[in-house]
C-alpha cells in the first residue's frame, strides 16, 4: 500500500521568486534508511511529482509536489506551511489502510535500533583551512 | 508483433489480472470507469473478480449521456445487479456539455438539460444521481472531460486512488499515446498515468486486441452488451462497432446505424439533438460533404474565398467562434515566416503533417465542423474559461486588424 503526500512549493517559478523572495529551502521528503555509525539518520531523498492544477497565475502559490510514501518505511518531512514557517516531522504509512502516521524522534530511534546502515556511510568531517 | 513492441512471457488475460492485483495491493481506493462497451465490460469483470476474491468494495462510475441505446442501458443495469454486493455505483445523469458534430446551429448540446425535460430521449433510472448538489465540484453543464477527473479527485478523498480505464492502445494513435506517452507513472509501471493530486488512471487491458476482447467474452460467458450482436448483424465488423454517444467528431460516422437498431429511440433522438437526422443521412459521405479525405474546390473559388463562403453560411455565433480560431491561426503563422498571409494551398503531405498553414486546411476544418479546430492544432477550452476567452479574443482581433 502506498500513501501520497502533497507539499506546497512556495514561489516555485523564477517570476514569483522575483516578486516575493523566499527565505529557506523548498519542502522535501527523505526516507530514513537507518542510523549511520555516528548515530545520525541515513537518508535518501524522495523525488516528487509537480502538480500545477491549483497554481496561481504567477506560480507563487498553489504548486504542489506529490510524494509516494510506501508502507513499512519511515520518512522525514519538511513541510512549508507559510512563507516563513516550515514544519519538520517524521512519519510512516500504515500497512493496512495506507494512513500516514506521525512519529516522534524517540519512536523513530526505537524503530531503527540495531539497523546501522552501512550502505550510506557518514561523510567525513570537513577540515578547516 | 512490431519491432518496437516487446512481448511479455504471458498472455494478455494473465497480464491484465496481474496488473489489477498490483493496483489492489498498492492503492487504497479504487473505482472503475464503466461505459457499457465491450472493453470496459471486460475490465469490470476482471476488476470485480479481484474485488470479490479480496472482499473489497470498488466504485463504479457511469456517466449516462441520455442519448444511449436501450440495450446498453439494460446491459449496464445487468452488470451493476450482478456485482451489487461489491460495488459502490455512481450512475450520473446530470447536465453535461457534449459535442454535437452534426450541427452548425447547436455545435454542443447538454444532456439531461432541465429546461428541455419534455424532450428527453429517455428518463434516467430512479437510482441515478440527478441532484446537482450531490457532487460539490459539479457546475451546471460542465464538459465531460472536466467532470471525469473532477469526480476522480472527489472520490479519492485525499487517498491514492486508481481509476481503471478500459482503453486499448490498438484502438487509435491517440489511445496508444495516452498509454505509452511520457506522463508520470506510478512506481515506474507503464500502464499507469498520473492525473494530479492522488489520482492515477490504470489501463489493465491496454495491450488487448479486439479479438482478445471477444475471445474473453466467448470463453467466460459473462454478460456483454447485446448491442454488438445487432451491430454485427447489421454488417459492421468487430473493429467498427462502437457504442459511445454517436454525435461526436469521430463517432458520428456510426449515426446511420441508430435508426436501424432502435427505431423507437431514434425518433426522440431526432427531436432532441439538432442535426441528428441530416447527420445520419450524409455523414458517411466523403469530400466536401463532411471534409473527410479529399476536398475539392468549387468552380470560380479560391480556397480563401471558399472559406469565406462557408463562414457566411454559418449561424452568427458559430461563425464568430470559427473566425476567432482562424485569426489566431493566421496571426501565429505571421510570426513564423508567413508575414504576408498564409497561402491558398501547400504541399498535401506537409498540410497533413500540420507543418504549414493554408486556406485549404481551414476549409477542411470548417467542412468537418471541427468545432475546437483540432485540425488547425488547437485544443479544447475549459468551459469556465470560454466566455473569458471570447472577451480576450475580441480585444486581440481589434489590435491585429484585418488578417484576411
Amino acid at each position: 500500500m502506498i500513501a501520497m503526500l502533497g507539499l506546497e512549493v512556495f514561489a516555485a517559478t523564477p517570476n514569483s521568486q522575483r516578486r516575493a523572495p523566499l527565505q529557506g529551502n523548498a519542502p522535501w521528503v527523505a526516507e530514513i534508511l537507518g542510523l549511520t555509525r555516528e548515530g545520525k539518520f541515513a537518508r535518501r531523498f524522495v523525488q516528487g511529482d509537480v502538480d500545477y492544477t491549483h497554481a496561481n497565475s504567477v506560480g507563487s502559490r498553489g504548486i504542489y509536489r506529490w510524494y509516494h510514501l510506501q508502507s513499512g518505511r519511515i520518512y522525514e518531512v519538511a513541510d512549508r506551511h507559510t512563507w516563513t514557517r516550515t514544519v519538520q516531522y517524521f512519519c510512516r504509512v500504515n500497512t493496512d489502510d495506507g494512513e500516514i502516521v506521525r512519529l516522534s524522534r524517540h519512536e523513530v530511534l526505537a524503530a531503527l535500533q540495531g539497523t546501522q546502515h552501512a550502505a550510506v556511510p557518514a561523510l567525513s568531517r570537513g577540515i578547516a583551512e | 508483433m512490431t519491432p518496437t513492441k516487446h512481448g511479455l512471457d504471458t498472455d494478455v488475460l494473465a497480464a491484465a489480472r496481474e496488473r489489477i492485483a498490483w493496483a489492489f495491493d498498492t492503492l487504497p481506493r479504487l473505482y472503475v470507469s464503466f461505459s457499457g462497451g465491450k472493453d470496459s465490460t471486460v475490465m469490470l469483470h476482471l476488476v470485480m473478480d479481484e474485488a470479490i476474491r479480496r472482499n473489497r468494495t470498488v466504485g463504479v462510475l457511469l456517466v449516462d449521456l441520455e442519448g444511449q441505446y436501450k440495450l446498453t442501458i439494460d446491459h449496464i443495469q445487468a452488470c451493476l445487479d450482478l456485482y451489487a454486493t461489491h460495488i459502490e455505483p455512481y450512475w450520473v445523469a446530470l447536465p453535461i456539455h457534449l459535442r454535437n458534430a452534426v450541427s452548425m446551429f447547436e455545435p454542443q448540446w447538454v444532456c439531461w438539460d432541465p429546461t428541455r425535460r419534455d424532450d428527453w430521449i429517455r428518463q434516467p433510472p430512479p437510482h441515478a444521481i440527478t441532484d446537482p448538489a450531490h457532487f460539490p465540484f459539479y457546475r451546471h453543464a460542465m464538459e465531460f472531460e472536466e467532470f471525469v477527473p473532477a469526480f476522480g479527485h472527489w472520490y479519492s478523498q485525499g487517498k491514492p486512488t486508481a481509476c481503471f480505464v478500459g482503453i486499448r492502445s490498438d484502438e487509435s494513435l491517440n489511445r496508444w499515446r495516452t498509454v505509452a506517452g511520457h506522463g508520470t507513472k506510478l512506481l515506474g509501471r507503464n500502464f499507469t498515468q498520473w492525473h494530479g493530486e492522488t489520482l492515477y488512471n490504470i489501463y489493465p487491458i491496454y495491450d488487448w486486441r479486439t479479438e482478445d476482447i471477444w475471445t474473453y467474452h466467448g470463453k467466460h460467458g459473462r454478460p456483454y452488451n447485446r448491442l454488438y450482436d445487432i451491430m454485427y448483424q447489421a454488417g459492421l465488423s468487430i473493429h467498427q462497432a462502437r457504442i459511445c454517444q454517436p454525435y461526436g467528431d469521430d463517432q458520428r460516422r456510426g449515426l446511420w446505424l441508430f435508426h436501424l437498431i432502435e427505431p423507437e429511440t431514434w425518433a426522440r433522438v431526432v427531436a432532441r439533438v439538432n442535426g441528428a437526422n441530416s447527420g445520419a443521412l450524409y455523414v458517411r459521405e466523403d469530400g466536401n460533404m463532411t471534409g473527410y479525405n479529399k476536398v475539392t474546390l468549387p468552380p470560380g473559388h479560391t480556397w480563401q474565398s471558399f472559406a469565406m463562403l462557408l463562414l457566411a453560411s454559418m449561424p452568427p455565433k458559430t461563425r464568430d467562434h470559427y473566425e476567432d480560431k482562424i485569426a489566431v491561426f493566421i496571426h501565429w503563422w505571421q510570426d513564423r515566416g508567413y508575414a504576408r498571409g498564409i497561402p491558398d494551398v501547400a504541399e498535401p503531405t506537409e498540410e497533413a503533417a500540420r507543418d504549414v498553414p493554408s486556406w485549404r486546411r481551414i476549409c477542411k476544418a470548417l467542412l468537418r465542423n471541427d468545432y475546437w479546430c483540432k485540425g488547425l492544432s488547437f485544443s479544447q477550452h475549459k468551459s469556465a474559461a470560454y466566455e473569458k476567452y471570447r472577451k480576450v479574443m475580441k480585444n486581440r482581433r481589434q489590435q491585429w486588424g484585418n488578417l484576411w
